[in-house]
């Protein structure tokens, strides 16, 4: 194993003592080497600050990576099994992660030309530079990559399963998936984070999506609302491909979703949807770029949440449409809800257009339930409660109509369902 | 058997005095038509009786059955028994109609609301299907008012405020839903009462009312029978109004 001890980790953070961050050991070489690496870069990055546009009105400085520890063996899995039943339907294959540490991968009725592995000897391709410390972080503490591999022309019907559990309290975990779709191939993977404790996770999930191929993806992020949640998710997709992603973000203290989706191939899209609702002092942070870099591509984002009590929502949104991508067309849409007198939330589309012939749309609102439609429930005898619980959850029915993924409906309603309830104050039903 | 009595109502919009001083009783099983020509009043009157928020009742009583509504929010004040048709009922997109009425009557099982609304929706000339939908989502205004009416059916208030319910309805429309309510105030066992805000004869020939009055100003200025509609067509309302003085006229 290449040398560098948790201390090379911490130069960065130079506070911190160097026993909380150890480094996995075990993986296949290129791994082992790749943490090496990444340890040093995240020496030479500077801590993340919310000065930096990236982190801009995010609680970052509250971070103290000294609450969590680096995990050295996974537990038993406690939480997947419940939330795994409450999934109706068939899998075609379930993966389940402890504390980034993969415990099982059960894969009953896979076709031919899948393979799913977390010990995969091949060295992903497109590995990101690292703009962030934390990115470096993922990659210096990550204990395996979960490989997802569909060979040309493979459709798999059932949707595929990572099951992220949250187990240890003051966990710090960094998972790490990436699926590949060869050309022609379909498939449908879904993440679940669920989690009781206080824990940071650095979760990574790449997407590459092959010509003519289509992926539909959803994250629903489920943890508890002590915890740090900082998602990236990163996709190219080529020719003639589509994309397809719904993240729900419902738990943490931090929630955070960065995607970034590059059409590299001519007449590729990608549908972007996301959801959250914040109570309490909770942080939701959705951070997308819809990056155009081939002619005839589309992209169409819609992200709409609600914050209410002190709950703050960021939302920070770019159109990047890259010299020579003409005939593109972009469109994001951002919708808020603000439902208490403390909560916050902020919108800011940004626009990178660097070719004429394109079209490109964007709409942002932030303001409370409207009093007209308010009123008008109130007048047929609906209490004040239900009848903001009604227009709220009405709010989100138009993208929840959307999800790509239609096993994961109920699980979603029902999480929402009950999240409304008790942040507004009424009893289901 | 709810009366509702409004006694010396004065109520402020945008701190503005609109009404000043209504009183009038309506018996159940009795309809009333309030008739007045644009801004007298007549909307801010069925907006003060339902509780809508920013219009104030700065004093005066409403009560229906003996309990003052006057302190109680809308919703409150329609649990009591009163429905208030709106001009413009707006869409509430998300929220459809059997889970709005599940929520108004948390006893009724859903199974019920729904075979409810749709026998009335039949009976009133509203497409089922629409019903299906979010609240008013896509319908049209007379489609709108065929709502009201619907929901009105399934709650099976005491008294229904309808403010221009008439608008936007064809002649076929207008004649089944004065059919329709005419038949829930004679039916003993509902005897709803129906105070109709109202332009038009047009609604008052398929809807008999008991009493018209004229509100002119934000005041009650005249009340009739049925006859007082053919003087107020012909004659208009400037007969009530009073001269405006003219302070430079000296």
């Amino acid at each position: 194993m290449r040398g560098h001890s948790a201390a090379d980790l911490l130069k960065g953070f130079p506070l911190l003592s160097p026993t909380n961050l150890a480094a996995p050991t075990e993986g296949p070489e290129w791994l082992v080497d790749l943490r090496g690496r990444a340890a040093v870069e995240a020496a030479s990055l500077e801590a993340p600050s919310a000065t930096e546009e990236l982190w801009r009105y995010s609680p970052i400085n509250d971070l103290n990576l000294q609450d969590f520890a680096t995990v050295g063996a996974p537990t038993s899995p406690t939480l997947a099994q419940a939330t795994l039943d409450r999934l109706v339907g068939e899998r075609a294959a379930t993966v389940v992660l402890v504390d980034g540490y993969c415990t099982s991968i059960t894969a009953p009725g896979l076709p031919d030309g899948v393979t799913i592995t977390s010990d995969s000897e091949i060295v992903p391709s497109n590995l990101p530079s690292y703009r962030s410390h934390l990115d470096a972080l993922h990659d210096a503490l990550t204990p395996a990559l979960i490989t997802v591999d569909i060979a040309n022309g493979v459709t798999v019907s059932d949707p595929i399963v990572i099951l992220h559990e949250l187990a240890q309290d003051h966990a710090l975990t960094a998972p790490w998936l990436v699926v590949r779709l060869g050309a022609g191939a379909s498939a449908r993977v879904v993440e679940i984070a669920v989690g009781g404790g206080k824990t940071l996770t650095l979760s990574s999930s790449q997407f590459e999506v092959g010509s003519g191929a289509h992926l539909r993806h959803v994250a629903v992020q489920l943890a508890s609302p002590l915890a740090w949640h900082l998602a990236r998710q990163v996709a190219t997709v080529d020719r003639d491909a589509t994309f397809e992603s719904f993240s729900v973000g419902l738990g943490g203290a931090y929630d955070r979703v960065h995607t970034e989706v590059t059409i590299t191939g001519s007449g590729g899209s990608s549908k972007l949807r996301s959801l959250y609702l914040g109570a309490e002092h909770q942080v939701h942070d959705i951070r997308t770029v819809q990056d155009h870099a081939a002619p005839h591509t589309t992209s169409d984002l819609l992200c709409k949440g609600a914050v209410a009590e002190s709950a703050t929502s960021v939302y920070t949104g770019t159109i990047k449409i890259r010299n020579g991508a003409i005939r593109s067309d972009a469109v994001q849409n951002n919708h808020n809800l603000v439902l208490g007198e403390h909560a916050r939330a902020e919108s800011v589309p940004n626009l990178d257009i660097q070719e004429n012939d394109v079209r490109c749309a964007h709409g942002s609102t932030v303001g409370p339930v409207d009093e007209e439609q308010r009123y008008y429930l109130e007048s047929r005898g609906i209490e004040p409660e239900v009848a903001e619980r009604l227009l709220v959850t009405g709010f989100f029915d138009d993208a929840l109509d959307q999800l790509p993924i239609v096993e994961v409906a109920p699980l979603v309603r029902e999480v929402l369902s009950a999240r409304l309830s008790s942040t507004l104050g009424v009893d289901h039903g | 058997m709810k009366r509702l009595i409004v006694q010396d109502l004065h109520a402020n919009v945008a701190g503005r005095e609109i009404l000043h001083g209504i009183s009038f009783e309506v018996a159940p099983g009795e309809i009333h038509a309030i008739m007045g020509p644009n801004g007298s009043g007549k909307s801010t009157l069925a907006h003060a009786i339902m509780g809508r928020p920013g219009t104030t009742i700065t004093s005066g009583s409403i009560t229906l059955d003996g309990v003052e509504l006057v302190h109680l929010p809308a919703y409150a004040r329609a649990k009591a028994g009163l429905f208030l048709g709106l001009q413009h009922p707006v869409e509430v997109p998300g929220v459809h109609f059997v889970e709005a009425l599940t929520a108004a009557m948390p006893d009724r099982s859903t199974a019920d609301i729904t075979s409810s609304l749709e026998s009335a929706a039949e009976a009133i000339g509203l497409n089922v299907g629409l019903l299906s939908r979010s609240l008013n989502v896509g319908l049209s205004g007379g489609e709108r008012k065929r709502s009201e009416i619907v929901q009105l059916e399934v709650l099976r208030s005491s008294v229904a405020l309808l403010d221009e319910i008439d608008s936007g309805l064809d002649v076929d429309a207008l004649a089944a839903i004065g059919r329709h309510l005419s038949a829930a105030v004679s039916d003993p066992s509902w005897q709803l009462s129906v105070l109709a805000i109202t332009h038009f004869r047009r609604l008052l020939d398929v809807l008999t009312p008991d009493v018209i009055h004229v509100l002119v100003d934000g005041r009650l200025v005249d009340e009739g029978g049925p006859e007082l509609v053919s003087v107020l067509e012909a004659e208009g309302y400037a007969q009530y109004r009073t001269a405006a003085v003219d302070p430079f006229a000296l």
